[in-house]
């Protein structure tokens, strides 16, 4: 039996970060199941074609020495993961997580020395994206979506020029996530089902260095549709309305003048503005992961962008259409899908209303750790499948 | 006889119950055209596709210049160039700028691009599109991508489809001439048999997910003596004495006052034996040898795709 390699270590190590930063705080008895089962599979699933046609003793034989010591050194993680947390660093667990990442991600350049070759394929990746229509006429879509939001929306009485960037950003940014979704489940399975991929794939580069290139690629693309929208929305806001205090007409009392309140000052919103803007923006980059994801499993366009709606679909609204009562959904999800629409458009519609910093801090977590949970079995789930497009 | 560049051992690739190859074992030597023939669904493109990295084999390995190309990809793929089926590029970028992609995977030199645009003949379409480019054009681009980086190994899979005589004929010159002056080694699949023929040094015939026959052309082909040409004094006479005592090799009048006989090797004693007893010795003898069509037909029990 050979022993697990350094790269599946890493890998796995990665996959407990995750479980770790998802579940950990929401289902402290899961989040040790899950990595038992991660480890599992990561220890099991290499061994099974040698041992398969052999018997049902060759299979427990690679469950005993494959299977169940990585199991236990998952396990074994949590713990060593919470103490990490709680030690070494701030009780931000986002923090933790960014953090992690990017140490596991460095140890394995240095594992492969592919650093040079990841940052060659960036540069293709982001040639082929920059000279394609796909990208310039998403930003386009994105932008136009935005504006006539804005320029659509009526301003009830004393609403300000922050409703109307709310407004149109949420339906920028709703509009960029559709876009983003399409761009990630084109990447991998467009090449394929167009028959590039088996022209690029023969050179002296990992498949899971390509998916890298790729993700990062999408990443830059979130930032730009991000931007874009944001600028958009803002500078039309600012010119038609303003974007100054949000306050209030207080009628006057008898023998009093009318009195205008300030809610919140200019400085204040612009910094919700900033918050929200960024927690939208990371779950864009989440979409375009999770887009890559789907890319990855699929021989052709159709069928991955057909998933990729329908997992688009069963994020927004998952409550109404998969019927499921709140319990049920509340095991499944760390958050409800309807309270995730919630979070979305309550950050979206602004920061008039009651601003509630945590969902800002609950967004960032969930996009981040969507977004790389989609990269890591982007990268694994491609480096082991056959391709016969 | 020195390390093969190539060498494939045991290499298995089943489809559920489909065994598509069945363990086959073949090498190729550095600096020769090897030529990997077989009838439709004999497993030539699964071979390619196996050493380009796009499947993975149920059981064997692959070697380039003793990396395995499975296990141990990035060396091994460094002097590696594939082309597989029709070649597909990103429509949106003009030849140049497709070539240009290849030529930073292959971390080739900047004049690169241009020198083979030249010599496969594309150099005033570069700036074109490759959307608009026909099945020939997108081969022959194909074929530059492949030869671009200074490739140690290129395989090619039927690399002549699409392509009109002219352009088989510059493809043909290209791969001699990679080869002469680079020292590039050539693995090709074609059904084409002329061209294998007249390209190759050695041959490997699959058939059903086997290898039915390996080995230099001239080899193969030299066992496959299927009769004589001769050329007597008096045809006629040598004719008519044939037909009474060897009536067997089909004796009859061929071109140039020739006689053809039909036979092998184990022939030539007993032909010699009759014309010299009837005083018609041969001036010449000339072996008749099948070409590689008629072998591989033979090899492959009739059975051309």
């Amino acid at each position: 039996m050979k022993k697990p390699s350094l790269g599946t270590v890493l890998w796995l190590i990665a996959a407990v970060v995750w479980v770790h930063g998802a579940l950990r705080r929401f289902e402290p008895e899961g989040a040790y199941l899950a990595a038992g089962l991660m480890g599992l599979a990561f220890g099991l699933l290499p061994l099974l074609p040698s041992a398969r046609g052999h018997g049902f003793a060759a299979f427990l034989r690679a469950l005993v020495q494959g299977g169940l010591p990585l199991a236990v050194l998952s396990v074994a993680l949590l713990p060593v993961l919470d103490w990490l947390q709680d030690v070494l660093f701030t009780p931000s667990a986002l923090s933790f997580h960014l953090l992690a990442y990017p140490v596991i991600g460095v140890v394995a350049l240095l594992q492969g020395g592919c650093a040079k070759r990841i940052w060659v394929l960036i540069g293709v990746e982001w040639l082929k994206l920059k000279r394609g229509k796909l990208l310039k006429g998403g930003l386009l879509v994105a932008i136009l979506a935005t504006l006539l939001t804005a320029w659509s929306h009526e301003p009830l009485e004393g609403e300000s020029g922050w409703a109307i960037a709310a407004h149109s950003l949420g339906a920028g940014f709703w509009t960029a996530e559709i876009l983003l979704l399409v761009l990630g489940a084109t990447a991998v399975a467009g090449e394929i089902g167009q028959g590039t991929m088996k022209m690029i794939l023969p050179h002296a580069y990992r498949r899971a260095e390509w998916v890298a290139a790729k993700g990062t690629v999408l990443v830059i693309a979130a930032v730009l549709f991000g931007l874009l929208v944001s600028a958009a929305g803002v500078v039309y806001a600012g010119a038609t309305q303003g974007l100054d205090d949000v306050t209030k007409l207080v009628p006057a009392g008898f023998g009093e003048d009318d009195e205008v309140q300030v809610f919140q000052t200019a400085e204040v919103m612009r910094g919700h503005l900033q918050s929200t803007i960024i927690t939208a923006s990371a779950s864009l980059v989440a979409s375009a992961m999770l887009g890559l994801l789907i890319s990855c499993l699929f021989d052709s366009l159709v069928p991955a962008l057909s998933a990729s709606f329908l997992l688009f679909v069963a994020v927004k609204v998952g409550d109404i259409l998969l019927g499921l009562p709140r319990a049920v959904l509340e095991g499944i999800y760390a958050q409800v899908p309807d309270e995730l629409r919630e979070l979305t458009v309550r950050l979206g519609r602004g920061f008039n209303e009651r601003w509630d910093s945590q969902l800002v801090y609950d967004g960032w977590h969930l996009a981040l750790l969507t977004a790389v949970m989609g990269l890591l079995a982007a990268m694994r789930l491609f480096g082991r499948r056959d391709l016969h497009g | 006889m020195a390390e093969p560049l190539l060498e494939i051992r045991d290499l298995t690739k089943h489809y559920g119950a489909v065994r598509a190859l069945k363990g086959i074992n073949l090498q190729v030597q550095a600096g020769t055209i090897y030529g990997f023939i077989g009838p439709n669904g004999a497993g030539k493109t699964t071979t390619i596709r196996i050493l380009a990295g796009l499947i993975r084999p149920t059981r064997g390995h692959s070697y380039l210049d003793g990396h395995d190309l499975a296990t141990d990809r990035i060396p091994a793929a460094e002097g590696l160039r594939t082309l597989v089926e029709v070649p597909q590029f990103y429509p949106g970028l003009s030849g140049h700028e497709n070539l240009s992609v290849f030529g930073r995977l292959a971390r080739a030199e900047r004049g690169e691009v241009d020198e083979l645009l030249e010599a496969v003949g594309l150099t005033e379409a570069a700036k074109r599109a490759v959307g608009g480019y026909s099945l020939g054009m997108r081969q022959r681009l194909g074929i530059a991508q492949a030869l671009i980086g200074n490739p140690r190994l290129v395989v090619l899979d039927e690399p002549m489809n699409g392509l009109d005589p002219s352009a088989i004929h510059l493809v043909r010159e290209i791969i001699q001439t990679r080869r002469r002056e680079h020292g590039v080694t050539f693995f090709l699949s074609s059904h084409l048999l002329h061209d294998v023929e007249s390209l190759c040094d050695e041959v490997g015939i699959i058939h059903r997910g086997e290898i039915v026959a390996e080995g230099k052309i001239d080899e193969l082909l030299s066992g496959s003596i299927s009769g004589f040409r001769l050329q007597c004094q008096d045809s006629a006479a040598a004719l008519a004495v044939l037909e009474e005592k060897l009536a067997n090799a089909k004796p009859h009048a061929g071109e140039g006052g020739h006689v053809i006989v039909t036979g092998d090797e184990s022939l030539l004693a007993e032909l010699n034996r009759v014309l010299l007893d009837a005083g018609q010795p041969p001036h010449s003898v000339i072996p008749i040898r099948e070409t590689l069509e008629r072998y591989f037909i033979e090899m492959t029990e009739g059975v051309m795709g």
